[in-house]
């Protein structure tokens, strides 16, 4: 763990090595473009004060409509799940918790892919299903509800018990993971693809103007998100300490539940299902500055931020003319990780 | 003031607590005392506001408990519960700190926060473990970091006349003998300074050395509650612990007891 008075300077480290990565990763793709390039097109018509070269429309487009929205959209929706992962790991007093643990994700997923039938099947209003709004408002009513389901299914005399809301989010997501099967299996070869790849992650299937319209509301749940950290903290020491310390956890439950849940079903929105990085950075960040969340909660976002970039930035230049859906890559690197974490902590505890 | 009128609370079919009614004067240390499974966590979660009582009423100076804001009684009532699992990293000096969670909007915090912490590190001995983890303590030392968590809670500079209240469930438990030596002079010295103090305890001698007065739960009944000369005696001990006791006097003019070879434990009830 690195010594409190450095936590800030780590924080701000960490903030512009998360604009600096994002910066990086807009050169590169197929076709580079050089960074004093991409300043003249950030300029706009600025730019002829200062005097960078004028640059090319195709290049413009390429970075203002297909990169931008995809390196913005992995900084947001990689750090938002990060910091949903460390907002339930807290929430649940578990260190293992995790958005897709509880269902949030799968109920995501069974209002987005829902949307994704609709569109390719139904003959009425084909507008309002093939909408990325439309996705966006699915997904995250479908995470809002299986997390408030889990939450109410969960709750005796008022409280939440922990060990049953694990369990009901294992139920939940299985019969999320029983709904998308029947989706699956009564779509057309085409949804079927889109649901799939849909299902696997990725940062460029979102149309750019939705990306850009979530960007406000993403900013908005984070910042509502991060307010609770002093709650966070305290909620650590179990519901009766939270109680005599001036913090009722009920409603502070009730709070984190749907703010997180509405933060995760628009990353599912836009970016599908991905894997581990809810539960991975939270624990690596952990390490690094300890459990206050003050500290946790905005590490934990840059952190899978930065992450999110780098792995999109593979997943984007590995193959030449193909994308690697994000879900894969994260799950290649996040599951074998996590059990080296595992078995690590156990190691410890036996010595 | 603390008062109690009329408390009843039941879980399930079972009564824990019956009809229980007393008042707890500012300035006092009240020990209660009560086999095991008589009421005595139970009473105290009442008394928190962790548990609502199916009967009766929860007074803090005079206002009842539900009527109180939350952020305002945690300033002036701390608890300690029989136990407080933490299973993250935290270090020693950032639990104590979360008991000033609740002035977190308070003016002067930025400089009381720090001497209230400060001062319970020392009165716990704590100085020298601040930044250590907190999950690396043994239970006793843990056990002593949420002591220091729920005195600097309710910390105040000296002469602060404000009224305070401390209810701690068991708070010897884990403790070696010098630092429960020491945590019961500290319960003394707050009632000095006009803490009502209320603590859970097992140990008679503890009482009768330290605390002004008495409350004995049996079966969720309050059976006494009195002052510690009057009302602590064999029979007592007998009649509810089932212990033959022989009082000594001490060399203050105190009492103290000496245990005879155990008998069978009153009727299991």
């Amino acid at each position: 763990m690195i010594p409190k008075a450095y936590r800030s300077i780590l924080l701000l480290a960490l903030l512009v090595l998360a604009l600096a990565s994002g910066f990086l990763s807009l050169n590169f793709g197929s076709i580079p473009i050089a960074p004093s390039e991409i300043f003249s097109i950030f300029l706009g018509p600025l730019n002829t004060h200062i005097g960078f070269h004028e640059p090319s429309p195709e290049h413009t487009t390429i970075v203002l409509q297909l990169r931008f929205p995809r390196i913005l959209l992995a900084l947001l929706g990689g750090g938002s799940l990060a910091l949903a992962g460390a907002i339930l790991q807290g929430l649940f007093r578990n260190p293992l918790a995790d958005p897709a643990l509880i269902g949030v994700s799968s109920g995501g997923a069974v209002g987005a892919g829902l949307v994704l039938l609709m569109a390719s099947s139904a003959r009425l209003a084909p507008t309002l299903w093939d909408n990325p709004y439309t996705l966006m408002l699915a997904a995250m009513t479908g995470s809002i509800l299986s997390t408030y389901l889990v939450y109410q299914l969960s709750k005796t005399g008022g409280r939440i018990h922990v060990p049953t809301m694990l369990l009901c989010g294992i139920a939940v997501n299985a019969f999320g993971g029983a709904l998308v099967g029947v989706m699956l299996f009564s779509a057309d070869l085409d949804t079927l693809r889109e649901i799939t790849f849909w299902g696997m992650g990725s940062f460029s299937r979102a149309p750019h103007t939705a990306v850009f319209t979530a960007t406000p509301l993403f900013l908005v749940l984070m910042v509502l998100l991060l307010r609770q950290s002093q709650a966070l903290n305290v909620l650590l020491l179990g519901n009766a300490e939270a109680l005599h310390l001036g913090y009722d956890p009920h409603p502070i439950h009730r709070r984190l539940i749907l703010l997180c849940g509405a933060l995760v079903g628009l990353s599912v929105a836009l970016c599908g299902s991905i894997a581990f990085v809810g539960l991975v950075v939270p624990h690596l960040v952990r390490l690094l500055v300890g459990p206050n969340h003050r500290f946790l909660l905005p590490a934990s976002f840059l952190v899978g931020a930065i992450l999110m970039v780098m792995v999109d930035l593979l997943a984007a230049n590995l193959l030449e003319h193909a994308n690697i859906p994000i879900g894969i890559l994260t799950a290649f690197v996040g599951a074998p990780f996590f059990l080296y974490l595992l078995l690590g902590a156990r190691r410890k505890e036996i010595v | 003031m603390i008062e109690a009128k009329g408390i009843t609370f039941s879980a399930g079919s079972r009564k824990l607590i019956k009809a229980v009614t007393f008042k707890l004067q500012p300035g006092k240390f009240y020990g209660l005392l009560g086999p095991n499974g008589a009421g005595k966590s139970t009473l105290l979660r009442i008394l928190n506001g962790e548990i609502q009582p199916d009967k009766g009423s929860v007074f803090f100076d005079e206002r009842k408990l539900t009527d109180w804001s939350l952020t305002a009684l945690a300033k002036i009532r701390s608890a300690l519960p029989q136990r407080t699992e933490l299973s993250f990293d935290y270090t020693v000096e950032e639990v104590v700190a979360l008991g000033r969670s609740p002035f977190n909007d308070s003016q002067n915090e930025s400089t009381q926060g720090p001497e209230a912490i400060q001062a319970s590190l020392e009165s716990f001995h704590l100085e020298k473990l601040r930044n250590r983890s907190y999950l690396n303590l043994s239970g006793g030392e843990q056990q002593r970091v949420q002591l220091a968590r729920v005195f600097t809670q309710i910390w105040r500079p000296k002469g602060d006349p404000t009224s305070r209240f401390l209810l701690l469930d068991e708070p010897t438990a884990g403790l070696d003998l010098a630092h429960q030596q020491q945590l019961l002079e500290r319960l003394q010295e707050s009632a000095r300074q006009g803490t009502t103090v209320i603590a859970a305890l097992h140990d008679p001698n503890q009482v009768a050395a330290h605390a002004d007065s008495l409350l004995v739960l049996a079966e969720g009944k309050l059976v006494a509650d009195g002052k510690v000369e009057e009302i602590l005696n064999n029979t007592l001990l007998k009649r509810y612990f089932g212990v033959e006791t022989e009082t000594l006097r001490t060399a203050k003019n105190g009492k103290a007891f000496s245990f005879r070879a155990p008998s069978p434990p009153p009727s299991q009830r």
